[in-house]
């Protein structure tokens, strides 16, 4: 999860028969052989579709597609991904279909003595609570789906912006940008024994003989839980993945800030000899160089932040929905802890597992969520500032500079929820003090009905 | 064949007149506003009689001052502080509607001139389908809300009753009218403001073009530059202006927004606490038969969808701008310096955009903006809570 764990893999022995790359990444000492890559080279041969693009949450793409939600792209080149073909298109569909139908017999059976052996009550309020959860989650889901089969063309359009982005990033810095996205399995497994145990669990504590209605609504129930929250940690992902790309561009700014400039032009054999204690992150480029590589940053930095628009864009209904859903079912799973823990009764272990089991959940996918934007946003904005730490030795760069600045008075990156507000990582306390705020007002109701209950009592007898 | 928008601006005009919120008269070919006597003259006997009936039916006996004296629970008293918000809500823009009839008709005719200047605006599918999807839920929205009052008291219909809905109803009616006019405003400016992100789209290609000239030295680089700046110098004056419109056009209508956003939070604060109440006393009234449940969903349907319509068409304005500044930040891209004037002109309208931009403060207690409307919806959620607690603890039953 450490933000500086990416990969930059270097062209192999066998592309080096080409001419080497242009300009250094900034993540590795210069190579001195820099020259003879026009711009208009053969870009690097074809290698095999072996390599899957986006092969780092392949995990997670492969159950976005199986569940429908993502399409099943074609993939042309190693830097495209095409339309998905009829067949596959067709099975989306299908399942997409097959969900709906499944929601409308959910829904039908909620309103009906069918389900009623899942929804035993604890006490009134605690009823209606679940209830509303449930009406919550199918809510969420749905919008999901809907939006997810929405959005699919401009789905495909990020991705393949992304695709491209890396592939210009190649062929200028020879650079591979991947992370260690070994998170989104540990999610997913997290997610899928959560919501198993959850599962688990509810059939320990029903009743009787279970219907083969029941089985198969918790199935639903636990599926359109567990897609809810993998979509969620995609976006995650996705997020991620466009942190990265600004993070290059923000290092690759950095060589030439004045602090790097100032270090080169003292020591210049000497910091090259004795390699060790010049930061080993960040080489300081030649400015020389600026002109060519500013444009490159500005290209890349617009493209990032229409992608991260787009992002924005596709997730924000489905964004605002999981965030009103988690914000509930933690206040309902709070204040059950609390019924359980403070009442006179016993305590039930089972009903203490199931809160914190929902909890666990809960908290980790915001706090996932919540991290990724902030982290996202914050480089986002940091490019501005890096930039005006440049060292621009003449009236040209600084001309150069001031167009990016100018562009960026006023504009600060946000990620919305749907413009309602801003996620980053105060949006995790906001949304803890909301909790606390409901928290408290709900005890209030339960000692108000409590003390209902007792009063009419001593009158009666 | 019949223009379908043209038809809903002339209704809308008309009705308009007819429950006397339009005190000016237009003039339909050249669109001129003009106070004439017989509008001056109709509107102020209709909105004096309107005010007159209301403070008779209000002080009369069997009224709201009947009801506050002999009020015992909280909801007769939250109800009667919604009919209050709604009356003086309603009453408060209808007069400033005439104290600022002047200007009112001022801005009308320079936003008309404004569109005129450049037809296209109508013509835009935006345009056409923001104003028609207006219309549909206005009338829906309206019809089912008097539709549904009617049919609660069909049984004990008396000829004070008529009177007392269809008062009622006209001020709900005047209130909805004056969203409208404050909607449709704000359509043609953003109707407007989409033209202006064409052409400086059209102006940003083309400048892109200009730089890759190899040729410098002769003279038709830098006569296409500084053509390009006057280009833009002109775009840069009419966003100027468009935006000196929308901040007098947000001035005039500071009063109606107020009001407006009282009555969206007092009713839906309400409504959420009445339906409530009719749960806990499980009153067996309109609502327990499948058509009238239908009904009162379909209404709250289609008047949230109004609302959100003519809320969201503020939160609109903004958007525009935000694409504005991101059209402008392609100049970034350009991978040569253009002509010195060129760069300068850019420079400007980038610094006129960061400076002024739109913010729209009603009567300067709050800013509009997407993230208000949440603190309102948690608001409502907290106070309605309360209400409920409080009713909870004092059921005598």
């Amino acid at each position: 999860m450490s933000p500086n764990t990416w990969v930059i893999e270097m062209p192999t022995q066998k592309t080096r028969s080409h001419p080497y790359p242009r300009r250094i990444s900034p993540y590795r000492p210069p190579v001195l052989n820099r020259d003879a890559f026009s711009r208009d080279a053969p870009p690097m041969p074809a290698r095999n579709h072996d390599h899957p693009v986006f092969e780092d949450i392949r995990t997670i793409l492969s159950v976005l597609k199986a569940s429908g939600l993502m399409p099943i792209y074609e993939q042309v080149s190693d830097y495209e991904v095409g339309p998905p073909t009829k067949t596959n298109e067709f099975y989306s569909f299908f399942v997409r279909g097959v969900v709906h139908a499944l929601t409308i017999f959910n829904v039908y059976s909620l309103f009906t003595p069918i389900s009623a052996q899942l929804f035993f009550s604890y006490r009134e309020t605690d009823n209606v609570n679940q209830w509303i959860e449930l009406l919550l989650c199918i809510l969420t889901y749905t919008l999901t789906v809907f939006v997810c089969a929405h959005n699919t063309t401009s789905m495909l359009r990020i991705m393949n912006e992304i695709l491209q982005l890396d592939e210009e990033v190649r062929r200028q810095f020879g650079a591979n940008l991947s992370q260690n996205f070994g998170f989104l399995v540990k999610f997913l497994v997290g997610i899928t024994a959560c919501q198993a145990y959850i599962i688990v669990l509810k059939i320990y504590a029903v009743q009787g003989e279970i219907t083969p209605t029941s089985y198969i609504l918790l199935a639903f129930y636990g599926i359109q839980n567990g897609l809810t929250a993998t979509y969620i940690v995609f976006a995650s992902a996705l997020l991620r993945i466009v942190y990265i790309r600004f993070h290059f561009i923000n290092q690759l700014l950095n060589g030439y800030t004045y602090g790097q400039q100032h270090r080169r032009k003292e020591g210049g054999a000497r910091a090259r000899r004795q390699r060790g204690d010049v930061n080993p992150n960040v080489n300081p480029a030649l400015m020389e160089h600026f002109p060519e590589d500013s444009l490159f940053i500005y290209r890349m930095h617009n493209k990032l932040l229409r992608i991260y628009k787009g992002i924005n864009d596709c997730c924000n209904l489905i964004l605002v929905s999981f965030l009103g859903y988690s914000f509930y079912t933690v206040t309902t799973n709070c204040y059950n802890l609390f019924v359980q823990i403070t009442g006179k009764g016993m305590v039930s272990p089972n009903i203490l597992q199931w809160c914190f089991a929902w909890l666990c959940l809960h908290v980790s996918l915001l706090a996932l969520l919540s991290r990724s934007c902030g982290l996202t946003t914050t480089e986002a904005n940091a490019t501005s500032q890096i930039l005006a730490r440049v060292y621009a030795k003449s009236k040209e760069y600084q001309n150069i500079i001031d167009k990016f600045l100018t562009k960026s008075i006023k504009q600060e990156v946000q990620f919305t929820a749907y413009g309602f507000f801003a996620i980053d990582n105060s949006t995790l306390f906001k949304i803890f003090s909301a909790v606390t705020t409901y928290l408290v007002i709900l005890i209030q109701f339960k000692q108000l009905e409590d003390s209902k209950v007792e009063d009419p009592v001593p009158e009666q007898t | 064949m019949v223009d379908l928008v043209k038809t809903i601006l002339l209704i809308a005009y008309w009705y308009g007149l007819a429950v006397g919120v339009s005190n000016f008269e237009v003039d339909w070919l050249t669109g001129e506003a003009i106070a004439t006597r017989r509008t001056t003259i109709y509107a102020a006997v209709h909105n004096a009689s309107l005010i007159t009936l209301l403070i008779l039916f209000n002080l009369g006996n069997n009224s709201l001052k009947s009801e506050f004296i002999s009020a015992r629970y909280l909801h007769e008293y939250f109800f009667m502080l919604m009919t209050a918000v709604r009356i003086s809500a309603v009453l408060l823009s209808l007069i400033t509607r005439w104290y600022q009839r002047s200007r009112f008709i001022r801005i009308w005719n320079q936003i008309l001139a404004l569109v005129r200047d450049r037809p296209q605006v109508v013509r835009g599918r935006w345009y056409r389908r923001s104003i028609i999807l207006k219309f549909v839920f206005c009338v829906l929205s309206d019809s089912l809300h008097t539709i549904s009052d009617v049919s609660a008291q069909r049984k004990r219909i008396t000829a004070d009753l008529i009177v007392k809905l269809s008062l009622l109803a006209t001020l709900t009616t005047i209130f909805n009218m004056i969203v409208c006019q404050y909607y449709l405003a704000m359509v043609q400016v953003i109707g407007l403001y989409k033209i202006l992100l064409q052409d400086l789209r059209c102006l940003v290609r083309q400048a892109e073009c200009i730089c890759s000239i190899r040729n410098r030295r002769g003279g038709v680089y830098s006569i296409q530059c500084c053509s390009l700046a006057d280009q833009l110098d002109l775009i840069a004056e009419r966003h100027y202006f468009l935006k000196d419109r929308l901040d007098e056009m947000s001035d005039l209508f500071q009063i109606q927004s107020l009001s407006m956003s009282l009555v969206y939070f007092f009713s839906t604060m309400g409504s959420i606490y009445f339906s409530v109440c009719s749960i806990l006393y499980s009153s067996t009234g309109f609502g327990s038969t499948y058509w009238g449940l239908l009904l009162i969903v379909l209404s709250t349907a289609s008047f949230y969808m109004d609302n959100w319509l003519s809320v969201n068409i503020g939160f609109h304005i903004r958007d525009q701008q935000d694409e504005l500044f991101r059209v402008l930040a392609d100049r970034t891209l350009f991978y040569r310096e253009l002509d010195n004037r060129l760069e300068a002109a850019f420079e400007n309208f980038q610094l006129q955009l960061a400076s002024n931009r739109h913010e729209f403060y009603v009567m300067g207690l709050f800013k509009m903006e997407r993230g208000r409307l949440i603190a309102m919806l948690s608001s409502v959620i907290t106070h309605t809570m309360v209400l409920v607690q409080w009713e909870i603890q004092n059921d005598e039953s």
